[in-house]
């Protein structure tokens, strides 16, 4: 069930893997294409690109569901690239993931700070998309669930 | 003199008063300053400021020796200047060598620790003038010293914090690296794994898990150039060949924008190196010169013969042995670097790339190798007019003559001679033995020494010990010994994932010692095995299986 691009309900999600659209970016070819081919196995509409500023244009222009940003990239970073997203009215209802190899605490804090719901570290995995394209399919995240 | 009356008494009278009251004026401005100079002296109470006799004795003393030294000075004027010393650098005679030294060449500097009056350590800067009148002859020695101990101290503790935050950008950067390379594994180890894979997708997976794990295998080898403790596998070689062969190499990388030149000297003496390890240092300094190059330039690789003498080691490189040596110039007119780019330079992971551009491994893989090698790396660099790397390598001396290549066979060459695979990770145990099988040997296995000479006791077939180096209880090197005792002449294969063990000695292999380092490919352990086996009976037709 695809939503209609000007939805209301926050807590209504695309219900099934295969009606959640995802915005990517990554700057990392091996890596991109590995969570791309992860993602597509499970059934989620991926739409990719390598930086910040390419991810708020794809997001404007396919509103996904959950935008995935690398924080890492040349360029326009995730961070960036988040707060962007969300100074757009399509960009507020978009769950922002942040997706990290960084351990640091302060990327968590950064993150937090830059307007992302959650924050996925890497190693990433099939279980652990599984996990998390469930989640997202039961729709956007109230905000004060955040999961840091 | 232009007055009428210049010839009367009272005028001569006046005129002979001027010049004796200039003199006693005089001599009391000298007594004056001679006075202030001697306030000023002995009221410093920051620098020992003192006088020492042609022999060394203490002649003077200030506030500043006092309170620094803590003698009074009628306890010390008159003794040997040797009281000030440690007992070791007294017995040691540091004392009369400073006093040598200042007496020939008129002045001696140095940090040290010295000794106080309560037998407590200062570290001190010390100052020693050969002081010496108008005929030249030497009087004695003016001493000034400061005490540095609460500096060095902060430096310490300061150098220690920049340590520990090298540490930190250290691990955080190797573990940023390897998130992002182990989400390539493991991921598309599980896309092969999943029931919904295509066969396409499939294929791709496999593809880039073994991309992904070769830059991981990359990864830790910088990290170890880094450290110095990769195994290194140096050789005699001519830095021109290499340089030549390199250039071919690095044409394509640098690009149409950017012209290299190499400018190769004759007579050029050979030096001791790793080829493969110093054609990355080319390839990473190139790329590194390409990126401060963006609107295009010129890349210059000069070889050159080098001596280092004093004076370069004078110039901070205390750490460099005096000699000759083979120089490699890598020069751009690009970018330069900043004062404190350089100072971070070869630090692991400080990069000034953008994000996601550049690993921060170049510089620090450059250095590592280099100082491994027994040879010293220097930055010459200028904002907006470029930098030079200068490499300096030791000159080999030795009858050998240069290596000849050994070409490796791209297929995996394999054999039927029997193997004695000893290694106690049970994956890479399992691994070697399935790929040797494969490759028609026969291979009988062990997970530790013991057990390996129990084998090797029983089958006197065996032709080859291939062995890890790090087992418990018996290690690699012990258990080889113990075999040749039993088998001598039996060929030996080290493997190992690591430099600074039983096997390897200041990060070089010894003479005679074969080493495959890990992580190694089928093709590569192959290789290696049939090298080894085909030397080992150079008169034997070796039965030789291709896969």
């Amino acid at each position: 069930m695809r939503r209609s691009p000007g939805r209301t309900h926050q807590l209504v999600g695309p219900e099934s893997a295969s009606a959640l659209r995802i915005v990517y970016a990554e700057d990392d070819e091996q890596v991109r294409t590995t969570i791309t081919d992860l993602l597509a196995c499970l059934g989620v509409d991926v739409h990719v690109c390598g930086n910040g500023a390419e991810a708020v244009l794809l997001c404007l222009s396919v509103k996904p569901d959950v935008a995935l940003l690398d924080l890492t990239m040349p360029g326009m970073d995730g961070f960036e690239g988040a707060v962007r997203i969300r100074q757009n009215d399509v960009g507020r209802e978009i769950t922002l993931v942040a997706l990290t190899g960084h351990m640091h605490e302060s990327y968590r804090d950064q993150a937090r700070k830059a307007g992302f719901d959650e924050f996925l570290a890497k190693p990433v995995t099939m279980e652990i998309l599984e996990d998390a394209v469930g989640r997202w399919c039961r729709g956007p995240r109230v905000r004060s669930q955040s999961r840091f | 003199m232009t007055s009428s009356n210049e010839h009367t008494p009272t005028a001569m009278r006046t005129l002979n008063e001027e010049p004796e009251r200039k003199v006693s004026d005089s001599v009391e401005d000298i007594k004056q300053q001679e006075m202030l100079f001697n306030q000023l002296v002995s009221g410093i109470a920051d620098y020992a400021i003192f006088m020492l006799d042609v022999d060394g004795h203490v002649l003077t003393w200030n506030t500043g020796a006092e309170r620094i030294k803590g003698y009074k000075a009628v306890e010390i004027i008159g003794q040997s200047l040797g009281v000030f010393y440690t007992a070791e650098d007294r017995a040691a005679g540091v004392h009369l060598e400073a006093l040598r030294i200042a007496r020939e060449t008129g002045k001696f500097e140095a940090e040290s620790w010295r000794m106080r009056k309560d037998g407590t350590r200062f570290y001190a800067n010390v100052v020693l003038d050969a002081l010496r009148d108008e005929k030249g002859e030497l009087i004695g020695f003016a001493k000034i010293t400061r005490d540095m101990t609460e500096r060095r101290a902060i430096e310490e503790q300061l150098a220690q914090s920049q340590k520990l935050e090298a540490i930190g950008l250290l691990t955080g950067g190797v573990a940023h690296d390897f998130n992002n390379l182990l989400t390539v594994i493991i991921g598309n180890l599980d896309i092969i794994g999943h029931a919904s894979s295509t066969p396409e997708r499939r294929l791709r997976a496999v593809h880039l898990a073994r991309q992904g794990a070769q830059r991981a295998a990359t990864l830790t080898q910088q990290l170890l150039a880094f450290s110095r403790r990769q195994p290194l596998n140096p050789k005699p070689e001519d830095i021109n060949k290499l340089v030549a062969g390199a250039s071919e190499l690095l044409r394509p990388l640098l690009g149409e924008m950017i012209a290299l030149e190499t400018v190769l000297s004759g007579g050029l003496w050979l030096t001791d190196v790793d080829a493969n390890q110093l054609e990355s240092v080319l390839v990473n300094l190139a790329l590194n010169a390409r990126d401060a190059m963006p609107n295009g330039g010129k890349l210059t690789i000069e070889t050159a013969n080098a001596h280092l003498d004093e004076m370069y080691r004078k110039q901070g490189n205390l750490d460099v042995a005096l000699g000759q040596y083979v120089l490699i110039c890598i020069t751009d007119n690009g970018t330069g670097m900043t004062k404190d780019v350089l100072n971070h330079a070869f630090e692991p992971f400080y990069t000034t790339k953008p994000t996601g551009q550049g690993t921060g491994l170049g510089l620090s893989q450059v250095y590592g190798f280099v100082k491994q090698s027994g040879g010293n790396v220097k930055i010459y660099t200028e904002v907006g007019h470029g930098t030079t790397v200068r490499i300096y390598l030791p000159r080999f001396i030795s009858s050998k003559a240069p290596s000849a290549d050994v070409a490796l066979a791209l297929e995996a060459v394999g054999g039927h001679e029997t193997i004695l695979l000893v290694e106690d990770d049970r994956d890479v145990r399992e691994f070697g033995t399935d790929t040797l099988r494969d490759l028609g040997f026969n291979v009988i296995e062990a997970a530790d020494g013991t057990t390996a000479l129990d084998i090797l006791m029983r089958h006197p077939q065996i032709d080859l010990l291939f062995t890890d180096v790090g087992l418990p209880g018996l290690n690699g090197r012990q258990l080889a010994e113990k075999a040749r005792q039993i088998r001598p002449g039996l060929p030996v294969l080290f493997t190992t994932g690591y430099a600074r063990n039983a096997i390897v000695h200041q990060g070089r292999l010894d003479e005679g010692v074969e080493l495959l380092t890990k992580p190694y490919t089928r093709e590569r352990m192959a290789a290696r095995i049939r090298e080894i086996l085909d030397a080992s009976k150079p008169r034997q037709d070796t039965p030789i299986g291709r896969t």
